[in-house]
């Protein structure tokens, strides 16, 4: 079993990996090894003029921030809104359980041209044109379905027992809450937490509704696709990727199960 | 776990509180919307902006925004009353859509005293209906671009009419195996605004799909079809210049936006410009560009005419036809252009001898979608212009009876 | 069930019932409102007859279809190969990626569906992971005394209780499959009709916001018509336990 598995895992990773080799590779040619009839796939000049080019220009690090800031308040405020509901939606007959998740699923179930504006309207009525608040208010809309649906699905996977078990032990309800089912959690709201955040990440509608000129980073890429200019696009792309990778990598113990076994005896 | 938690809720606390719009931040700031390159960016906000700022005594906010992006944002600012911006540059291809959704404000012509220097074809663009709503600010055209290497190569010439087209397009499938000339089919505007000039340059009524003009442009476009580059189908403004640069096209017509990009920005020196091929009955190349506009409800209209009066002068044409080779609005206005840019100022002066206005009718967005569907099924799904366009003929015909 | 039970719900559901009801209510509107006021189905009928809407509705179902399954499969593989060895998660990019676009429409179905499995299948993997992660190590430590192979207890236990998360995957990612939008215009063009670019380019092309919320409630339709076949053959209790 060990060799088709890393075999497997070979492939997935070129699978993965391939694209995103093709912008960093992009943004760090020189011109004339790209625009031709056959791009060469390994690189043979390297410069560092076009991440000189995009950085210089100053317009590129603000929609960073922004995004950052943006993504990370929502992921925050969906686990926060969303857990709870979660929690509760667990505990409810099945019937119900899943009649309300897909009531919330409603918003999600039309195409975005249709929703975007109606949702963004609300929000600039509020005067939050251009503001961090506004855009996470938006985001959140079409966040919280896909956090509760995950949540719903990570409480149900914890065994009632095992809260049984700790009240036995002698836990008031809210310990057990802190200390074993929300410790027994952590993947499914990490799991959470992290579809939230990357859908903040790279939402383009909303923001181009909710802005003005505080661009967020999807749109300042969309500006240099549009622009035409392969390399700052792919330079500006690969700047964008950084942070997922680097939160991924940062929340991947996370992922992994806290000994639920031994918790479930 | 408890401490993330209660990370958390200061987050979300912090959030609650975070600043709203800096709608509040002094009364005298007007914002200006265009869509820009970098580097021309540069030019308006550190030539051409500073000098009317001290004028006036106050800052213009100077911001990005793309052609299909405004309509959409003044409309949301609409819907939600709270109008922001107080000065637009737009697509002269996408003023309609404002105009019918009531998002600009009309301006009379006293106040608008247009400086007689402003050519009168372009001072005249800006009324529609009777009405005037926009003021001349930058005119464009479309160019040819052509790959000089690849047509050396196979001992071509550049096209300069529909018979030298075909034959080009020939040569480069039968040499090369895959078509190498781009046509904007990918419908809607960049289609439209393409195929507008040829039918024109065949004599035909763009809106008229029963004239005998306009079926010789479909049964050339089908003819054509066969060769030309697969590219084609999706290629649009943005697109274009990737065919060109990656060389899956070696002749194209787009706006001259890709000559700093192909020329250098990518170092393509092989690809030269010129004003394009004649039709059947003469050359015409649509005028395209932005003109400047005021939204209904602009917080500082009076500032906005001014600041627009200002982008019009003599002095900032100049500097945008000198330092980013522009065309110019004004007949008093011309500028001294950098060595390398001088050959492709002159195409475009070219192609502009050979301009036509598209003309503005109500129905614009349902002839848009109509003639994207005989570009669609003609050129693709290679049905024979006379089979599909009298149905379509029909429906225009209805179109121009019903919104009259 | 007790009202205390729901406490925790109910800023969830009154949250989204404030922002979200009225969009979802006003499109459903627009989309059967004549121009001058009252009820018609005029643009349903519009749209019926236009010569791309069908195509859309075909693409649509056929991108979804082709992409899950690709997901699945690949979010499933990748998980399984993960699970136990915690390397090389993967992000998604909102990015270009330089594909070779061919001419013909299976090919450009397919193209269409690979690109948008390249950027959500780790998304699916992470549910999936999660979903494994719950499977108590036990069940299969059980199973090998028994003599059990592999593909045993792949079938008697991982899949029947990697139920939830695979219906959680398939509704969560299929809801979006559906409504797939950036991939195919940017791809294609409009070479590939689906129908979300095709209330896109009604709207925002050619101003029609009747037609365009009328195809919207077409999707929805249709979406709702999947999940609920889905959860039919399924069988809901079971699924979702």
């Amino acid at each position: 079993m060990r060799a088709p598995t890393s075999s497997m895992l070979a492939l997935l990773a070129f699978w993965a990996v391939g694209p995103l080799y093709l912008m960093l590779k992009v943004s760090v040619s020189p011109p004339g090894e790209v625009m031709t009839a056959r791009p060469t796939l390994l690189p043979h000049g390297l410069t560092l003029e076009h991440w000189r080019r995009l950085l210089e220009a100053g317009q590129v690090l603000p929609p960073l921030g922004k995004s950052l800031l943006t993504a990370g308040l929502v992921a925050a405020a969906a686990l926060l809104l969303a857990a709870p509901a979660a929690y509760n939606l667990a505990r409810l007959p099945s019937r119900w359980r899943y009649g309300i998740l897909l009531g919330l699923f409603l918003v999600r179930m039309l195409p975005e041209v249709g929703i975007a504006l109606p949702v963004a309207v609300v929000f600039l009525r509020w005067g939050l044109m251009d503001s961090v608040t506004g855009l996470v208010l938006a985001h959140l809309t079409l966040v919280l379905p896909v956090a509760a649906w995950v949540l719903t699905t990570t409480f149900l996977a914890i065994p009632r027992e095992v809260e049984e078990a700790a009240a036995l032990d002698g836990c008031s309800a809210w310990q057990t809450l802190w200390r074993v089912t929300l410790r027994l959690a952590v993947p499914g709201l990490t799991v959470a937490g992290l579809l939230a955040w990357l859908f903040s990440w790279e939402e383009f509608l909303l923001a181009t509704y909710l802005t003005l000129g505080a661009k967020t980073m999807p749109l300042q890429v969309y500006y240099y696709l549009y622009q035409g200019n392969w390399f700052l696009t792919a330079a500006a792309a690969t700047l964008m990727t950084a942070p997922v990778l680097l939160l991924t990598g940062l929340l991947q113990r996370h992922l992994r199960a806290t000994s639920l076994a031994g918790a479930a005896r | 776990m408890r401490v993330e938690w209660g990370s958390l809720v200061w987050l979300l606390v912090g959030l609650l509180m975070a600043p709203g719009a800096p709608a509040a931040a002094g009364s005298q700031t007007l914002t200006l919307t265009m869509r820009l390159a970098e580097g021309e960016w540069r030019v308006i906000r550190q030539e051409v902006l500073p000098p009317f700022e001290q004028a006036c005594g106050c800052r213009v906010r100077a911001i990005d925004v793309p052609p299909e992006a405004l309509t959409q944002r003044l409309k949301a600012m609409r819907a939600a009353g709270r109008a922001e911006v107080d000065l637009f540059a737009q697509d002269n291809m996408r003023l309609q859509e404002l105009v019918e959704a009531g998002l600009v404000h009309p301006l009379d012509e006293a106040e608008v005293r247009m400086d007689p220097a402003v050519l009168p074809t372009l001072a005249a663009a800006g009324v529609m209906g009777g009405r005037r709503y926009f003021l001349p600010f930058r005119p464009n055209v479309q160019i040819t671009y052509y790959n000089a290497k690849k047509f050396d190569a196979h001992g071509l010439a550049p096209p300069r009419t529909w018979e030298e087209l075909l034959r080009v397009a020939k040569v480069f499938k039968d040499k090369e195996g895959v078509g190498r000339v781009l046509f904007q089919a990918v419908g809607g505007a960049p289609t439209t605004t393409q195929l507008y000039e040829w039918i024109v340059s065949a004599g035909g009524d763009p809106f008229d799909f029963a004239h005998p003009g306009t079926l010789a442009t479909f049964r050339f476009l089908h003819d054509l079809a066969p060769y030309l580059s697969p590219d084609s189908r999706r290629a649009k403004w943005d697109t274009t210049n990737d065919a060109l640069a990656q060389e899956s096209a070696y002749l194209a017509q787009n706006w001259p936006f890709g000559i700093p990009l192909l020329i250098r920005d990518y170092g393509k020196r092989e690809i030269r410009t010129y004003s394009g091929w004649a039709g059947p009955v003469r050359e015409a190349h649509v005028i395209g560009g932005d003109v400047l506009g005021i939204p209904v409800g602009a917080p500082h209209r009076d500032l906005a005419l001014r600041l627009a009066h200002h982008l019009q002068s003599r002095g900032v044409q100049e500097i945008l036809a000198s330092r980013l080779g522009w065309p110019t609005i004004r007949a008093d206005a011309a500028g001294a252009v950098e060595a390398w840019l001088r050959p492709h100022v002159a195409a475009v002066q070219e192609a502009m001898r050979h301009g036509v206005f598209r003309a503005n009718v109500p129905y614009w967005a349902e002839y848009e979608r109509i003639a994207s569907e005989a570009v669609e099924r003609i050129l693709w799904r290679n049905e024979a212009a006379d089979a599909v366009l009298p149905p379509l003929a029909e429906r225009l015909a209805a179109l121009r009876r019903d919104r009259r | 069930m007790r009202p205390r039970d729901l406490v925790g719900l109910l800023p969830l559901a009154l949250y989204l019932a404030g922002f979200t009801v009225v969009p979802v209510a006003s499109t459903l509107a627009l989309s059967v409102s004549a121009p001058g006021g009252g009820i018609t189905l005029d643009h349903f009928r519009r749209i019926a007859g236009h010569y791309q809407f069908g195509e859309a509705v075909v693409n649509t179902v056929a991108v979804a279809g082709i992409g899950l399954a690709l997901e699945l499969l690949l979010g499933l593989a990748a998980a399984l190969a993960l699970i136990g060895r915690p390397a090389g998660r993967k992000s998604l990019g909102a990015i270009r990626t330089p594909v070779d676009w061919v001419g013909t429409r299976g090919l450009a179905l397919f193209t269409v569906a690979v690109a948008d499995a390249w950027k959500v299948t780790p998304l699916v993997m992470l549910i999936l992971l999660a979903g494994l992660q719950a499977i108590p190590g036990e069940l299969y430590e059980a199973a090998r005394t028994d003599g059990a192979s592999r593909w045993r207890q792949f079938a008697a236990i991982t899949l029947p209780l990697l139920k939830p998360a695979l219906t959680m995957a398939l509704i969560v990612r299929g809801v979006d499959a559906f409504r797939i939008f950036a991939l195919p215009l940017a791809l294609t063009g409009r070479g590939l009709p689906v129908l979300s670019t095709y209330a896109y380019v009604e709207y925002l092309e050619y101003g029609n916001p009747h037609t365009s919320a009328a195809s919207s409630a077409i999707l929805l339709i249709m979406i709702l018509l999947a999940v609920g076949t889905y959860l039919k053959l399924a069988g809901p209790e079971e699924v979702l336990r």
